[in-house]
């Protein structure tokens, strides 16, 4: 967060105002799938929030690597006419990486263990996303929110309404 | 009966179909069907093919249809046509309860041959049913998605070993040539595209291509595609490498493959002895976990010709 903090205003107000529901989002999808750590990251890689476990390894190199692999992904995509992709690497027997795109300008990278179902991640990851979308659209075209932490709790009471739906 | 779910399923799935394109296409289908009887513990199993009204094989490994008087083994055959037919017509599975008269062709088997449940399951590739998989089993066991899955997985491969001709071992056009080295070089480039063509014709997948790890396009085997294989095969590397690196950071000692999933084709990707990448266009497939397993072992398979691929200079 603190890079983000660091660059310019428009950047700042952005975190400030909507970091802290995109947290939350990731820190229920963790809550219900059971996840390692998910990472948001935007298109050219700059990590936007993340949850979960501490990365293994400098997580500036990560978020790099996501966002080059999941843009070669994407270029497969266009070439056979797919509207997107997601992607699945094993790393090693017992742990998988899951990438997403979250909307126009983002993607998301779940770590997650064998003991979790990808179905389950995939079906919880989509839900997210859709939420992180809309704060991304809402951040976009609104200035300000005069009750941060309001909205955010809404927004965790909808997630919990909504996956709760589904799954029960 | 004890199964222990779908990885039982498919390994069986896998073991059948492994051995389609080593052997005449009606002796893979004596041992699929014997395969699936034992499997299933089934009193008989057959498959039906096109619209031939005979079965093109059987299996019955308790003698409980060799065992029938002539009258009954006729009825039989004209309830086993009548289920293949109805399942055929509309791809939907069926069981003998669901045929005209159900209840007294139930009773019949039952008291014949011992079966409590029949079971047809289509067979369909490119969206049509072409033929059925019947199995009469011997005591009554609900089917779970993963066997639907894998039998469907057979459907796709019996629809190629029907339609494949001489496409495996045969070289049309072959230049015959007369330096060792030249001959070496040629066999192996064979070697290569005999596993790309069984690969291909495993999965029904849209497109197979060979690359290095560096992204040279190597060989590739399907339909042709709109764009350049030569760039494609340049994304394709480029993005492994990246995921590769990704996986090394989580742990992992060596990455051997990475799955790019979309709503109608998916791309996977496996590494080839470190020096090449495997790489495998398939539509929706009905049992995903097999196309994984078969295009692994296909990439197994080519790591094994790596010294001759090396020496050969293909790599």
């Amino acid at each position: 967060m603190s890079r983000g903090a660091a660059q310019d205003d428009k950047r700042t107000v952005f975190y400030a105002k909507d970091i802290h529901q995109m947290n939350l989002v990731l820190g229920k999808f963790l809550q219900k799938t059971g996840a390692e750590t998910v990472l948001l990251v935007d298109a050219a890689g700059h990590l936007v929030a993340r949850q979960g476990e501490t990365s293994p390894s400098s997580e500036d190199t990560i978020t790099a690597l996501v966002a080059g692999t999941f843009a070669a992904s994407q270029a497969m995509a266009e070439m056979l006419g797919a509207a997107e992709f997601s992607s699945l690497i094993p790393c090693g027997d017992e742990r998988s990486l899951m990438l997403l795109r979250a909307g126009d300008h983002a993607l998301l990278a779940v770590a997650f263990g064998d003991d979790s179902s990808v179905t389950l991640i995939r079906t919880y990851a989509l839900e997210s996303i859709r939420r992180i979308a809309a704060l991304y659209k809402s951040q976009s075209t609104t200035n300000a929110d005069p009750d941060e932490r309001i909205q955010g709790q809404r927004f965790d009471n909808e997630i919990d309404g909504a996956l709760d739906g589904v799954f029960g | 009966m004890s199964r222990e779910g779908a990885g039982d399923v498919y390994r069986l799935v896998f073991e059948l179909t492994a051995r389609a394109t080593d052997v005449p296409y009606e002796k893979f289908l004596d041992e699929l069907v014997e395969g699936l009887a034992a499997h299933y513990h089934a009193r008989a199993c057959r498959v039906h093919v096109g619209d031939a009204p005979r079965a093109a094989a059987s299996a019955d490994p308790d003698n409980a249809l060799g065992s029938l008087d002539a009258a009954n083994r006729a009825r039989f055959d004209t309830i086993d046509a009548m289920l293949a037919e109805e399942v055929r017509e509309d791809g939907v599975l069926r069981t003998a309860l669901d045929l005209d008269g159900g209840e007294e062709i139930v009773n019949f088997l039952a008291r014949e041959i011992q079966t409590p449940e029949t079971f047809a399951f289509p067979l369909i590739a490119r969206g049509k049913a072409f033929g059925s998989i019947t199995l009469y089993l011997g005591d009554g066991y609900p089917f779970e998605e993963a066997d639907v899955r894998g039998l469907q997985a057979i459907g796709n491969v019996l629809f190629a070993a029907n339609n494949r001709g001489d496409a495996f071992g045969t070289q049309a056009g072959k230049v015959s040539v007369t330096s060792d080295k030249l001959r070496a070089y040629q066999e192996t480039l064979e070697k290569v595209g005999k596993v790309l063509d069984e690969l291909l014709f495993l999965t029904d997948a849209k497109s197979v291509l060979l690359l290095d790890s560096q992204g040279d396009f190597i060989s590739k085997r399907g339909e042709e595609s709109k764009f350049s294989s030569t760039d494609f095969a340049t994304v394709v590397a480029s993005g492994f490498a990246a995921a590769s690196r990704l996986s090394g950071m989580y742990g992992a000692e060596g990455n051997r493959s990475a799955l790019h999933e979309g709503d109608k084709e998916s791309v996977l990707v496996c590494q080839v002895a470190e020096r090449a990448l495997l790489c495998i266009v398939y539509r929706d497939h009905a049992a995903p976990a097999l196309v994984t397993r078969w295009t692994e072992t296909a990439a197994s398979r080519l790591a094994d010709h790596y010294a001759a691929l090396t020496e050969a200079r293909v790599l």
